[in-house]
């Protein structure tokens, strides 16, 4: 389905409250966006549905304000970003102390293995910072453009750039000092 | 120093690690969840009553006929003899070209 069947869903919802339309758009996007929140909380399934359920409630709540400058994907991801960021603000005043903005959750070592994924990637993530982590995401995984990533990150393209750049620079320094040789990462 | 290698190698190696998550009754739950709405679609329909009502009561449909009436005789007459079907196709065709880009431009964002 485009973004026209996303649109045609969207007015669906907003005209008639057609619940089954929504229930069509959470079904679409809810892999990527719970897989968002699984790579950003570093595999803290439980949290990553927890937040994923609020992006979708914020979604239904909100989506008469979507106007379909862009992507429906970008706005639900958008909106994702903004629950993580509330999530991690709060967490880290409840921490007080932390630098990090995601130190204090409790990662779940477990969840990664069933969903077979490598630990590394785990690992490699844990050191970079949440907005770098999130540009990194974004732009490797999901296969996002810089300028939509801007879009989500509400930051300038040059910005989200600088972001991808550090973020690789530390997976580069982590990689190399981990033994591995990055032809075989 | 980062090379192109490792930023082709970085790549991959985020596709080799993205999994589809199933649903596993999660939509399910979401849709358990939503708050009760359903507000704008009665206000919708009653703005469009009042409407049509005030629209009958002041003889709305009536001028709506009569100036939708004077338009189309007006286009009718009009009579532009600089313009032929071949530039009127073409002048056509570069809107719709102009239209699919601006769509095609919003759609990349």
């Amino acid at each position: 389905m485009d973004n026209s069947g996303d649109l045609l869903l969207v007015s669906q919802v907003v005209l008639f409250n057609h619940k089954k339309s929504f229930d069509k758009l959470v079904k679409k996007y809810q892999s990527q966006i719970r897989r968002f929140f699984l790579n950003l909380t570093l595999g803290d399934k439980e949290l990553s549905d927890d937040l994923s359920q609020e992006t979708f409630i914020k979604a239904y709540i909100n989506i008469a304000s979507f106007k379909g400058a862009a992507r429906f994907s970008t706005w639900l991801y958008r909106i994702a970003y903004n629950v993580f960021y509330d999530h991690s603000r709060s967490k880290k005043l409840s921490n007080f102390v932390n630098e990090d903005l995601n130190e204090g959750i409790d990662f779940n070592f477990d969840i990664y293995r069933n969903l077979n994924i490598s630990m590394d990637i785990k690992e490699a993530l844990k050191i970079l910072r949440h907005e770098e982590r999130t540009a990194i995401v974004l732009s490797y995984m999901e296969e996002h453009s810089h300028k939509r990533i801007a879009i989500i990150m509400k930051c300038p393209v040059g910005t989200v750039k600088s972001y991808i750049l550090r973020g690789k620079e530390k997976l580069y320094n982590y990689f190399k000092n981990s033994g591995y040789d990055h032809a075989k990462i | 120093m980062i090379t192109q290698k490792f930023d082709k190698d970085l790549k991959e190696y985020f596709q080799k690690n993205k999994t589809e998550i199933t649903d596993n009754g999660f939509s399910e739950r979401v849709m358990q969840h939503l708050p009760v709405r359903g507000r704008s679609y009665w206000i919708i329909s009653l703005s469009a009553v009042i409407g049509i009502i005030i629209t009958y009561l002041l003889k709305g449909f009536d001028n709506f006929l009569t100036q939708f009436n004077r338009i189309f005789n007006y286009l009718a007459s009009i009579k532009l003899p600089f313009i032929n079907l071949t530039s009127s196709i073409v002048i056509l065709g570069l809107f719709v070209l102009l239209i699919i880009y601006i769509d095609y431009e919003e759609s990349s964002v």
